[in-house]
């Protein structure tokens, strides 16, 4: 401690001084990433499609959706550079406006499922005893079924529609935030200045929302930016199956299935969207296990 | 009458071992039957070997985890009937501070909010001006500076997180503290400066504590009273000079026989420790001391000796008691 002490005056100065670790640590942080070549790969990609939903319209002069028979199944050209479907739609413009589509249902099933599963995990392992039994129980109903079988049941039950995907998924999303979040709450809870808080008179609110939750939510995070991936291809495959979004909606999924009759002959209409979720997925994963590494104690310091 | 900040009777606290269906639920008897009153303004040492169950008695006193049975009385009310609400008062007038200064602070916390903490609790809608001024009060009290609320628990040594620790307990004005091993993580010297901290802020706030811990030098140094205990008893009690000078149980005799005299030349003849503490789910018979102790005949093994006056305050559990 070389720097001497001063009673931070201002309110801008009380802030910089709680934010200084988080600063130090942000900047390593970003030493790591650079150094992780797949990492900063995965980040450009997910940074593009990022970019791709907000300025779909800026990139292309075609409507995703209005038909146009007159230039239907054509192959790629300077025109059309991904070709045309059946309907005479423009594929590059139909796979831009997807990913809108895409960002849509991951940020809503993240939020969502990520608030189940943490809620579930953290009263589960804080409480423990019959509340954990019971939560983890049914936990368990779900996790003993296959993911995508699962948000199929579920999807099939609640009728094709982009909401019902959104649902659908996650209803299977939010077990695995539930168990990771659990663990980390009894981890939490066992450490003696949660116990202090206990012997100053702090409520379970307290201790559960200002102590226990700040510090079991970071490895949950990075399984969630894990789990995107997850979220594009599940929700693809319901597409495709015809339980997710339904046409003309230019959902991946739903698009690779379009084109699955034409495939011999024009096989642009189904590999232009196949590619675009390979390439996301790809993004996610690879910028998930960046995160992952960059978090992981044994490599950092 | 003497004036007792705290009395407790025939305190237990039994740990429920997992059941299965082919077996009768065992209990580990963490606290078998602890009866003892604090003075007012006085400091009470518990002393016991590692797993004598000194903690959970803490612990259970503080409410940290629920009594199997007993009384413990503060201002003729018996605490442990009082619902959540009801106790929240006693949480504030009885305080704990903790063995391990590393871990008992929230790491990511500034040690402002640490200590605030419980002013932010107990006074609902205070100003931030004042937590912060009684913070800086207290800070100087246990001789840190104000300036030290804005760092973080990482940031300072041993000795000084306990010191933060102690600050957050007494910024409620509590009048009875439990100190569990507060001074076993610290090496020596700044053991010794913390010790003297906790003396000196005794006499100022007028507090009564409650020692917990094995090291026999601090409790000469520090108490007032003695409770020995082993496996979940209290075997010996009483004053310190008197339980110090004329130790009434074998076991008193073995430990303060075993706590080493800073001088080489000093003779005295070494009792030996037979064997390891016993299992406390399957505590001896009779007097659970029997297995190790050298006076032991068979009645020991048989009956379990009851408390017996030793003379005024002082009180011993043994058939052969040595005084």
């Amino acid at each position: 401690m070389a720097e001497i002490d001063t009673i931070p005056k201002t309110k801008k100065e009380l802030w910089l001084k709680r934010m200084k670790p988080y600063f130090e640590d942000l900047n390593h942080t970003i030493d790591l990433w650079k150094r992780n070549l797949l990492a900063v790969i995965g980040t450009v990609i997910i940074a593009l499609f990022i970019l791709t939903a907000i300025f779909a319209p800026l990139l292309t002069p075609y409507s995703p959706i209005e038909q146009n028979m007159s230039v239907k199944l054509q192959a790629p050209s300077w025109e059309h550079p991904f070709g045309t479907d059946q309907f005479g739609r423009d594929i590059y413009t139909r796979v831009l406006y997807g990913s809108r589509v895409a960002v849509q249902i991951i940020l809503i099933i993240t939020f969502v499922s990520g608030f189940i599963g943490i809620s579930v995990g953290i009263i589960a392992g804080y409480y423990g005893g019959i509340v954990d039994d019971i939560l983890m129980r049914i936990t368990d109903m779900f996790l003993a079924f296959p993911r995508l079988i699962l948000a199929m049941a579920f999807a099939a039950m609640l009728g094709p529609s982009l909401v019902n995907v959104i649902i659908a998924i996650s209803c299977v999303m939010w077990t695995i935030y539930a168990r990771l979040a659990r663990a980390e709450a009894i981890k939490v809870k066992k450490q003696p200045y949660i116990e202090s808080i206990k012997s100053i008179g702090g409520s379970d609110l307290r201790i559960i929302f200002l102590h226990i939750l700040p510090m079991s939510i970071s490895p949950v995070l990075v399984q969630i930016t894990l789990r995107m991936g997850t979220i594009i291809i599940t929700a693809a495959s319901l597409g495709f199956l015809g339980l997710g979004a339904q046409p003309p909606s230019p959902e991946w999924g739903v698009m690779v299935s379009d084109g699955r009759t034409f495939l011999i002959d024009q096989w642009w209409i189904s590999t232009f969207p196949g590619i675009a979720i390979a390439v996301v997925v790809l993004g996610f994963n690879l910028l998930g296990d960046g995160i992952r590494d960059m978090l992981d104690p044994r490599l950092r310091r | 009458m003497q004036d007792y900040i705290m009395e407790i009777k025939n305190l237990k606290k039994y740990f429920k071992l997992k059941e299965n269906i082919f077996s009768k639920a065992k209990y580990v008897r963490a606290v078998d039957d602890v009866t003892f009153s604090v003075p007012r303004g006085s400091t009470y040492a518990v002393v016991g070997e590692s797993g004598s169950g000194k903690t959970t008695l803490g612990r259970t006193i503080l409410r940290l985890i629920d009594a199997s049975a007993g009384e413990i009385i503060m201002d003729n009310k018996n605490v442990l009937d009082l619902s959540k609400k009801e106790f929240m008062e006693y949480r504030r007038k009885m305080q704990m501070v903790f063995q391990d200064p590393y871990n008992s602070l929230h790491p990511k916390k500034l040690v402002k909010t640490i200590i605030g903490e419980g002013m932010k609790i107990h006074f609902k809608g205070i100003k931030e001006t004042e937590i912060r001024k009684r913070i800086a009060e207290v800070l100087n009290e246990v001789g840190l500076r104000e300036e030290h609320m804005f760092r973080y628990p990482h940031e300072f040594s041993g000795g000084q997180r306990q010191r933060i620790a102690f600050a957050r307990a007494i910024i409620l004005n509590p009048n009875f503290i439990v100190l569990d091993e507060p001074t076993s993580a610290l090496d020596v010297s700044v053991q010794a400066m913390v010790l003297k901290m906790l003396k000196d802020i005794k006499k100022r706030e007028d507090l009564s504590y409650l020692f917990i811990t094995h090291d026999l030098s601090v409790v000469d140094y520090l108490a007032d009273h003695v409770a020995v205990m082993y496996l979940g008893e209290i075997v010996e009690k009483g004053p310190k000079s008197k339980v110090f000078n004329n130790p009434a149980h074998p076991y008193t005799e073995l430990l303060l026989n075993s706590n080493p005299i800073p001088d080489p030349f000093t003779d005295r003849e070494r009792i030996e420790v037979k064997g390891e503490v016993p299992n406390p789910i399957n505590p001896p018979s009779g007097c659970r001391f029997h297995t190790r102790c050298r006076y032991a005949e068979n009645i020991c093994s048989e009956k379990k000796p009851e408390e017996e006056i030793v003379s005024e305050e002082h009180t011993n559990r043994c058939h052969f008691s040595l005084v």
